[in-house]
């Protein structure tokens, strides 16, 4: 997802940290593998953690973490276009302003197409 | 990044879509999008689908490549801040061919199909598309292989010189 987005708005080449996740993984590696990509990317104007859904173990596992971390701002349902507004206002917004960005972005991003479409052509 | 005139002219199979709507359009802060493609005016449905992709202030006409030869906005001292998209060489080649004036063309997305060659990450092209690409050079035609605004120019007609095949 990461790559699709910057093929659309450019390459990221810092402040950009992916963390996959699988079954294979303990806990205790998630939250570590976690814990370094967020070490590496604070000291900037803040962080923006993406997961997938709310409840699921990336959000369950970083937010104990993050939860009292100034700067550090946690959205789950992550799709391409959150990630594409991110990428192109990162550094037009404070973190606040950008969080609000994406969130508005993505979920303005989930559309019924055949709707839309007839929507257009009425 | 790079000197933007207009009409910016650029190749792009794939016409609007994420690049151009969420890349080139803000940086080109174009207010017309021309897309010139006879296929594209005998199909309603992809017309819709890329009226709904751009935003509503930008104005989007599909031509046919002779129709938008004679727009305006493809006249030298066309006023408007226009992005041209055409699907090919070809079509490129076709403006010119019918009158239209630009001193630049952005050659972004060829993707592969098979029997193209490729040249640049997203750019694959036929042996019509190679001749087709040195005739607009013969026409003073800079190239410019660029998929993206903040990337780096490719220098497409040297490389179909250095490549020196395809006819």
């Amino acid at each position: 997802m990461v790559e699709a987005a910057e093929s659309i708005v450019g390459r990221q080449d810092q402040g950009v940290r992916v963390v996959a996740i699988s079954s294979r993984q303990s806990v205790p590696e998630i939250r570590e593998r976690l814990s370094r990509a967020l070490r590496e990317l604070l000291g900037g104007e803040g962080v923006i953690l993406f997961t997938d859904m709310p409840g699921g173990t990336p959000g369950n596992l970083a937010f104990p973490l993050v939860k009292d971390m100034p700067g550090v701002e946690i959205i789950s349902g992550v799709n391409l276009y959150m990630l594409v507004s991110a990428f192109s206002h990162r550094r037009e917004y404070d973190l606040a302003g950008l969080v609000a960005k994406v969130l508005e972005d993505g979920q303005r991003s989930i559309r019924d197409i055949r709707q839309m479409f007839l929507a257009k052509v009425r | 990044m790079i000197a933007v005139k207009f009409p910016f002219v650029r190749i792009d199979d794939r016409l609007v879509h994420g690049q151009v709507v969420e890349g080139w359009l803000p940086y080109l802060r174009a207010d017309l999008v021309i897309v010139a493609s006879d296929a594209a005016t005998r199909d309603e449905t992809q017309a819709t689908l890329m009226r709904l992709a751009l935003p509503e202030s930008v104005e989007l006409l599909v031509l046919g490549t002779a129709e938008a030869a004679r727009h305006p906005a493809l006249s030298p001292g066309g006023s408007r801040r226009a992005l041209i998209l055409v699907p090919g060489p070809r079509e490129a080649l076709a403006l010119l061919e019918a009158g239209a004036r630009f001193g630049e063309l952005n050659v972004g997305g060829l993707h592969y199909t098979a029997g193209r060659v490729q040249l640049g990450k997203a750019i694959f092209l036929s042996g019509e598309d190679k001749e087709a690409l040195r005739r607009i050079t013969e026409l003073g035609v800079k190239l410019s292989g660029r998929a993206l605004p903040a990337d780096p120019a490719l220098d497409v007609a040297g490389l179909l010189n250095g490549e020196g095949g395809g006819r």
